[in-house]
């Protein structure tokens, strides 16, 4: 559920998300700008399949869009990169769109408020397939169930002839909301583990079987990415209490002394 | 193999069926099951195999099998 609902094709209500859509541009540039970034796993895979011709699918799961935003955002709007977009026609969606919108390098796909996900599905395999430019979505979106790669992400990667790139961008202090995806929302100059999972093709002809059996090896995978992104999240919170609570306990020795 | 036999294959070959089974009054939704992903496998293959376009608003316009066998016999040009 959001925080609030407002009409988006009532003048206030469109108004409130387009100030929504700024301000929350203006957050994700700062905070994506102090926090310390470092790739865990995988460093050379995004690189190599950027530099390889033919698009690529990148997934993350829904509760890490803001960081996601934060990190890609440096990554591929300052670099000045194309990047494909899938965001949903709600009413998050149109303040992801408000967010993105002076990025001229960011296209995105929202298809129509008749015809749905099928739309939006279909125009990003063809900014995809048709300027051959990587695309960004999250799989258990735009509603859930959390952490369920669904089987449209699969296909339309299969479509496109795209390897799926599973990412997982974990902050190390945040705040969680109650939302359905337990939405992660990075603190300022907190440090992030970056990780990223092999590549996986999805080759085209599989029998309704094998495509789900995919699509559950997709999942595993973002799955796996997120644990070693979270392993390493966690670690470096332990050695940091750990210097932190010596540093406390020298201190108290000092002043007992 | 002509432009409406290639398209019933595709379509069998989406919903997982033979050719046979296909019946040109079936629903795409309601009785061959076409979700979001089976739709954009069949759009796509269409497009690809019988070299044509198919806009959002012929994609809308197809509810039953025939529409897609009609559509297909006159495609509008790449």
């Amino acid at each position: 559920m959001p925080l609030f609902r407002v009409d988006p094709n009532g003048a206030f209500g469109s108004l409130l998300l387009r100030a929504c859509g700024v301000l929350a541009r203006g957050a994700i540039r700062l905070v994506g700008a102090s926090c310390r970034y470092r790739v865990v796993d995988g460093a050379e895979r995004l690189q190599k399949l950027l530099g390889n011709p033919g698009p690529v699918l990148l997934v993350i799961w829904h509760d890490r869009a803001i960081q996601s935003a934060c990190y890609l955002s440096g990554r591929f709007i300052r670099k000045r990169l194309d990047l494909a977009l899938m965001i949903s026609q709600s009413q998050d969606g149109e303040v992801v769109s408000h967010i993105v919108s002076p990025w001229k390098k960011v296209r995105s796909a929202r298809g129509s408020t008749t015809r749905g996900g099928r739309a939006a599905l279909r125009e990003m395999h063809r900014i995809m397939k048709r300027e051959q430019i990587p695309g960004l979505l999250a799989p258990d979106g735009p509603h859930g169930p959390r952490h369920e790669f669904k089987l449209g992400a699969a296909v339309l990667a299969q479509m496109a002839n795209a390897p799926v790139l599973p990412i997982a961008i974990v902050p190390e202090r945040f705040i969680q909301l109650r939302s359905w995806d337990r939405l992660i929302v990075p603190l300022p100059f907190t440090r992030v583990s970056v990780a990223f999972g092999a590549p996986v093709p999805v080759p085209r002809g599989l029998s309704a079987e094998k495509l789900e059996e995919k699509r559950r090896q997709l999942e595993d995978a973002l799955n796996e990415v997120t644990r070693i992104a979270e392993s390493e999240a966690e670690l470096r919170r332990h050695v940091a209490l750990t210097i932190r609570d010596k540093t406390a306990a020298t201190a108290l020795r000092e002043v007992v002394q | 193999m002509d432009r409406q036999a290639v398209a019933l294959s595709v379509i069998a070959e989406v919903v997982g069926r033979t050719p046979e089974e296909i019946q040109a009054e079936q629903d795409l939704v309601a009785d061959l099951e076409i979700d979001s992903p089976k739709a954009l496998q069949l759009l796509v293959t269409l497009e690809e195999k019988l070299e044509i376009e198919i806009s959002d608003e012929d994609a809308a316009r197809l509810e039953k099998v025939q529409d897609v066998l009609d559509f297909v016999n006159e495609p509008k040009p790449n």
